[in-house]
């Protein structure tokens, strides 16, 4: 079993890093709705509030290791220009996107979105993470505030939802791969 | 307003929002700019090369870092200006999203 170099840092952005952090927001929104509803009688413990805080900050480092990550590591390899007279695209994602009428839309719809919209999400975490570290128990008394950082959390989940799906097809038409081959399960030589 | 709630609002005062809606609204500003500057590039071969602070990743590299960078300063700003008052959320939230339509309807055009 082996996989290439390019491939596991795609496979980091996409499953750990953004896969991760979707799953992570489902928590944030429970968490910030329960604890910090105006509805809620009851008073969150200190060790709730440090458990919230951590894990906003946590969710916006994960955040922003994906945008890096795809921006700077994937997405060179992704819009790679091929030497002249290259026929085989295969190493070239972008390129072999465009190559063809059915599925030119994956790179001018697809990455076109992906790559601006996913911004959105540390952007998002980050300000929500700062207010709940700067107010804490208060957002219980601040509604307008709670929801909008409620609200921010939304949109940040939806950006990157956004985001992974495209990068999703995108890689199942165009797959980033190649560099150095890292074999992970050695098959015994029959 | 029963016992219950009054503890609660014994323990709870209300403090300024100020340096909330700063933070509320920088996000806006930095969805608005990156928007923007999207655009910029897209449209502009000058703008465009002038945007690329990397080559292999090319003009995103300076739309986004730029935006970042503006984001985070239109932060800091908000903050020193609103940190002891009081700003009108409802303000806030329809520049909020004045801004992430302008993100929207950017990427869509």
């Amino acid at each position: 079993m082996e996989i290439t170099a390019r491939s596991l840092w795609t496979t980091m952005h996409g499953v750990i890093f953004g896969a991760l952090y979707l799953m992570a927001c489902s928590g944030a929104l429970v968490e910030l709705y329960r604890r910090y509803s105006k509805h809620s009688t009851e008073l969150p413990t200190q060790s709730d509030e440090k458990f919230l805080r951590v894990y906003l900050v946590v969710m916006a480092v994960v955040a922003w290791l994906a945008v890096f990550t795809g921006a700077y590591i994937v997405y060179p390899w992704y819009r790679a220009t091929p030497p002249p007279g290259t026929t085989n695209l295969a190493a070239f994602p972008q390129r072999l996107l465009l190559a063809s009428a059915t599925t030119r839309g994956w790179h001018s719809i697809g990455m076109e979105w992906k790559e601006h919209i996913a911004w959105l999400t540390p952007i998002s975490i980050t300000m929500a993470a700062g207010v709940v570290l700067q107010y804490g128990c208060d957002l219980k008394k601040i509604p307008q505030l709670r929801t909008a950082v409620l609200g921010f959390v939304w949109i940040s989940m939806l950006a990157a939802a956004i985001a992974g799906l495209f990068g999703a097809m995108i890689n199942k038409n165009a797959p980033v791969k190649g560099g150095s081959v890292i074999q992970i399960i050695q098959e015994a030589q029959k | 307003m029963t016992p219950q709630n009054n503890s609660v609002s014994a323990v709870f005062s209300a403090r300024p929002n100020g340096a909330g809606a700063a933070a509320i609204l920088a996000v806006g500003i930095g969805a608005f700019l990156l928007a923007a500057l999207a655009i910029l590039g897209g449209k502009s071969a000058a703008a465009g090369s002038a945007m690329i602070f990397g080559k292999p990743t090319g003009p995103l590299s300076g739309v986004t870092m730029s935006a970042i960078v503006l984001w985070l300063a239109a932060w800091q700003f908000r903050t020193h200006t609103n940190a002891t008052g009081t700003s009108r959320s409802r303000a806030s939230t329809q520049q909020q999203s004045l801004c992430l339509f302008s993100v929207f309807y950017s990427r869509s055009s």
